[in-house]
């Protein structure tokens, strides 16, 4: 699962650096002409696919995340993102199952300059994120150094319910519309946890949302590919100045 | 150029944090402690002496835990958490060469306790803690044993293997 992760993040790297040159390429070039053109501005919908993906891949796992955005003035946009998780994990002593809801709310900032009304997006993001979940402990092989005597395992199926946790997130991500009103977009978060729930003789080592946390450190990763539609409100007239 | 420069710096944040090895439990973790014993002179009970080719099982283990029989002064042996008790059997000249004229001594020590489980982390899971932890030498009428006292050290938790637990006299 790892490398798989590892090859799709190298895949939004190098496409991030990619918008980012044919960027620059463009402003070097002398002002020509100015076309009018009529930028659209709406909702736009959509789903996390990775997640999606994930669940019919992975036997553990559960989840779905829906995000939508509004634009509300030129390079600003709101954002949110809804989507549960249901997910059991084994680590080498442990075995757990979380499942839980999030929500995700702020917006995003687009530093991409688009030419004539393109709606593609190299964009930074702010959220607000909340997460209301439940841990089960379901069993436990108890730690020892050598493996002298058997294996004590135990089976305690130990709930620890009502939890929740906020965090701020920060986003980059670029969106590319491949059909008319409909986005590809793809996205690396980075979280810092606010606040610690502490549990009583277990740790939260998974949060939906937030996903998987690190020892001794409040900071979480992620990342996901969507597939949003927009539908249009209004247009808006704009200009451009456009090179020869 | 700005742009760039928080890309990776994002990059490297994500990078560093998952690549992050907490997978494995270290070995400065404590976790489930060993039993401390050192052995003691009983003429001169201030003075550390060792057992000659000593090994020692577990009762209900068909192998000794030492891999190796040698002349031991202090050693560290597990406990189970299975149970509230481990019997453990001291051999004293195991595995003697064949033209020794010594013989082999077997005295058995039984341990109990209270099994504390308590969560550590991740990679080490669960530990167990043994409380209340007490030794008794089951004393031999036929032969005669080799261990001639032993002495429990207060507090009587077996809480970490930096404290001695049970001094044996011989």
């Amino acid at each position: 699962m790892n490398k798989i992760h590892i090859y799709i993040f190298s895949i939004s790297f190098s496409l991030f650096s990619a918008l980012g040159f044919s960027q620059e390429e463009e402003k070097e070039n002398p002002i020509d002409t100015i076309i009018a053109y009529k930028d659209k501005y709406g909702i736009r919908a959509g789903v996390d696919f990775v997640k999606l993906a994930r669940s019919f891949v992975d036997d553990d796992y559960q989840g779905f995340e829906i995000m939508g955005d509004y634009r509300i003035y030129k390079t600003y946009y709101l954002a949110a993102e809804i989507g549960n998780e249901n997910y059991t994990y084994t680590e080498p002593f442990i075995e757990a199952n979380t499942q839980g809801s999030y929500i995700k709310i702020g917006g995003n900032y687009n530093f991409y300059d688009n030419w004539l009304g393109m709606q593609n997006e190299l964009y930074a993001g702010l959220r607000y994120g909340f997460a209301n979940y439940n841990h089960t402990l379901e069993r436990y092989r108890v730690y020892t150094s050598d493996n002298y005597f058997q294996d004590d395992v135990r089976e305690v199926y130990r709930d620890y319910d009502g939890l929740t946790t906020s965090w701020a997130e920060f986003q980059l991500g670029m969106k590319v519309e491949v059909l008319n009103n409909l986005f590809l977009s793809a996205h690396v978060q980075l979280k810092v946890a606010i606040g610690d729930t502490e549990l009583d003789d277990f740790e939260s080592l998974y949060i939906p949302g937030f996903h998987r946390t690190y020892q001794d450190s409040n900071i979480g990763v992620g990342w996901g590919y969507g597939l949003s539609y927009m539908i249009p409100i209004t247009k808006k007239d704009r200009k451009q100045e456009v090179a020869n | 150029m700005k742009k760039y420069l928080l890309l990776s710096l994002f990059v490297a944040l994500i990078c560093t944090s998952s690549c992050q090895r907490d997978d494995i439990c270290p070995e400065s973790t404590q976790t489930t402690p060993k039993l401390v014993i050192e052995f003691f002179d009983i003429d001169f009970p201030e003075q550390s002496k060792s057992v000659p080719r000593l090994n020692v099982i577990a009762e209900g283990e068909s192998e000794f835990y030492f891999e190796t029989t040698e002349n031991r002064s202090t050693i560290s042996i597990p406990l189970r958490t299975t149970e509230n008790f481990t019997n453990f059997s001291f051999v004293r000249n195991h595995d003697l060469p064949e033209d020794s004229n010594l013989t082999s001594n077997a005295d058995e020590i039984q341990f109990s306790y209270t099994v504390n489980l308590e969560y550590v982390s991740r990679s080490c899971g669960y530990k167990a803690e043994f409380i209340n932890f007490n030794a008794v030498l089951v004393y031999e009428e036929e032969s005669v044993n080799w261990i001639q006292g032993i002495q429990v050290i207060q507090p009587n938790d077996i809480l970490n293997e930096q404290d001695t637990h049970l001094y044996i006299f011989h």
